[in-house]
């Protein structure tokens, strides 16, 4: 498990940088995730950056690398791309169970996640991205403190394996979240990968909290897991968790005991409410998104 | 444990539909084996006459809960009953508290003017199911009707531990009332005895899938109904949501809750849309023994 934190302070606005964002993320994604080569493959050194809005410059294969791994794959298709504007970066995730080793998924497949900002981030303002990842799963945030327009340029993507009801990864399948620009819950999408189906998207982040109360009592202090489901909902991932950004500090990490082991989170705090975190009662106001981070 | 039904239209344009109404609540609390109290100026059924104006109480009852837990953290609960935003509209008023001063007021620290009452009347005679016992309350009116708007549910049952046993902590107190066009027609309420509510939930803290059936493989998926205290507390028993295609209305079925079997009555989907916009195609099953 590795966790990193990839700075950046000026936008897309040339080849060089293009390489410099799209590299940097590559390298964090394979502190835990293994890449594959691939026919066709984004070549950091020549690859020139996109001239129009959404369009790809380029993609990369990765895989997870755990003990599953031999026996129900996936892959993760990434692709470099310019989003709302032409000097925005924005991460394309394409999930399958296999691949024919030219950059196409094969077998089920999920439907693209795009992390696509409505807007660059602010040249000479320091946007941080924060990856959590390891052979087994991928969580990260992006351009976090970028510009004050925070939803246009932020965006959220996680994968894991299934869970059984101690938290243990299952061959099930996986867990994939998403969500990009925008202000309401309905920008999140769920979707889960069967090894033979893919998924159906919810847009919603499956995160219920309460509307009244602060989410503390006593010394207690709640968090609320993310249901994704297959029809019916399946046992929590540990990536994510909802909570009210008022009960703690943001970006400071805290350890938190989930499915009686503990593990380390950090709170995006109310930067996140802007990404409708709390998809029952009360819309979004309070809530926002702790993300798995070790 | 008791289960039962009435038969009552929800219309008080003379006294003897007045008393027919609310006597059949009364009869109700009975059966669960509520104990009434002795407070004076409770209503009398035989002589009490309607209401002349909208937004007027014509009486009152005090019941208790009769359950071991009352000796330590008692329950009592004064019942108005009256009428809603117009004369013939039928309304109940449930103020929740510890005690009472023998007069039929409260002792401090009650939830007061919890308010159970349609904005409109039913003058056909409907089904009305009712399920309690010593320590909780379940009720669904007007289910044989076909608008949506002529029906309305209530439950309240204590807090529970995370085995579902009773704690003497508080009160899950939730209902809802036509027309249900949304799930804001709804409310929750966790009261702490003596205490206070945390305020009011406008929303069933229902959450269900968006998609898919709700079945996988053998598996029916029902999904709990969360108060909150701040944090969720454990759930209570007597309400669960469902996708209405997957269980047969109105037919009683067994499911195994807090590893203890009990009996749900499914709630037919004519009230699609009280639980959540998220979730079209979702209704409620009812505690029912």
């Amino acid at each position: 498990m590795a966790t990193t934190i990839f700075s950046q302070a000026e936008n897309m606005s040339s080849d060089a940088l293009f390489r410099q964002k799209g590299s940097g993320y590559s390298a964090a994604i394979q502190l835990g995730l293994v890449k594959v080569t691939s026919v066709g493959e984004i070549d950091w050194v020549t690859v020139t950056k996109p001239v129009s809005t959404g369009v790809s410059a380029g993609f990369e294969m990765f895989r997870f690398d755990d003990a599953l791994q031999a026996t129900y794959p996936v892959f993760i298709r990434v692709d470099y791309a310019s989003a709302g504007s032409v000097q925005a970066l924005g991460l394309w995730f394409t999930v399958g169970v296999g691949h024919d080793g030219s950059g196409n998924l094969v077998g089920p497949s999920l439907a693209v996640m795009k992390l696509a900002p409505t807007s660059a981030i602010t040249n000479g303002q320091t946007s941080l991205s924060y990856f959590s990842v390891a052979n087994n799963y991928l969580n990260m945030f992006m351009n976090l403190g970028a510009a004050s327009s925070l939803a246009a340029t932020c965006g959220y993507f996680s994968i894991e394996r299934t869970k059984d009801a101690s938290g243990v990864d299952t061959a099930e399948g996986f867990l994939v979240m998403s969500t990009t620009t925008g202000a309401a819950s309905s920008q999140w999408r769920q979707q889960v990968l069967f090894p033979t189906s893919g998924g159906t998207i919810e847009t919603s982040i499956g995160c219920i909290l309460p509307n009244v109360g602060t989410g503390a009592n006593g010394s207690q202090v709640a968090i609320y897991p993310c249901f994704q489901s297959k029809g019916v909902f399946l046992n929590p991932g540990l990536n994510a968790f909802g909570y009210h950004h008022a009960n703690i500090t943001a970006l400071v990490p805290i350890s938190v005991t989930v499915y009686s082991g503990t593990h380390t989170y950090l709170p995006i705090g109310a930067a996140a409410e802007q990404f409708g975190v709390r998809s029952g009662p009360g819309g979004t106001s309070g809530s926002a998104l702790l993300m798995r981070w070790e | 444990m008791a289960t039962f039904t009435a038969n009552f239209s929800l219309t008080q344009t003379t006294d003897a539909l007045f008393r027919t109404w609310g006597s059949a609540f009364a009869a109700a609390w009975a059966a669960f084996g509520w104990v009434q109290t002795g407070d004076t100026g409770q209503i009398n059924w035989l002589t009490v006459t309607r209401p002349l104006a909208s937004n007027t109480k014509m009486g009152y009852e005090i019941w208790r809960f009769n359950d071991a837990l009352q000796a330590t953290s008692p329950v009592f609960v004064r019942i108005d009953y009256g009428s809603g935003t117009a004369t013939n509209y039928p309304r109940m008023w449930l103020t929740w508290g510890t005690g009472t001063d023998g007069a039929g007021n409260m002792n401090p620290g009650s939830l007061e003017t919890i308010t159970i009452g349609r904005g409109g009347q039913e003058t056909t005679v409907r089904t009305a199911y009712f399920s309690g016992d010593t320590a909780r309350g379940c009720f669904f009116t007007g289910l044989n009707v076909a608008a949506i708007a002529a029906c309305f549910g209530f439950s309240v049952e204590r807090t529970k531990d995370s085995a579902g046993a009773d704690t003497g902590d508080g009160l899950l107190i939730l209902f809802g009332e036509g027309p249900p066009s949304t799930n804001t027609t709804w409310y929750q309420y966790y009261y702490q005895l003596g205490v206070g509510s945390q305020g009011t939930e406008r929303l069933l803290g229902v959450l269900c899938p968006s998609f898919g059936s709700g079945v996988t493989g053998g598996d029916t998926a029902i999904y709990p109904v969360w108060f909150g205290k701040g944090p969720f507390l454990p759930y209570g028993l007597n309400f669960f949501a469902f996708f209405s295609a997957d269980i047969t209305a109105m037919v009683t079925i067994s499911v195994t809750v807090y590893g203890a079997s009990h009996t749900y009555l499914p709630i037919p989907s004519m009230i699609n849309g009280c639980v959540g916009a998220w979730a079209l195609g979702v209704s409620l099953l009812m505690r029912y023994e």
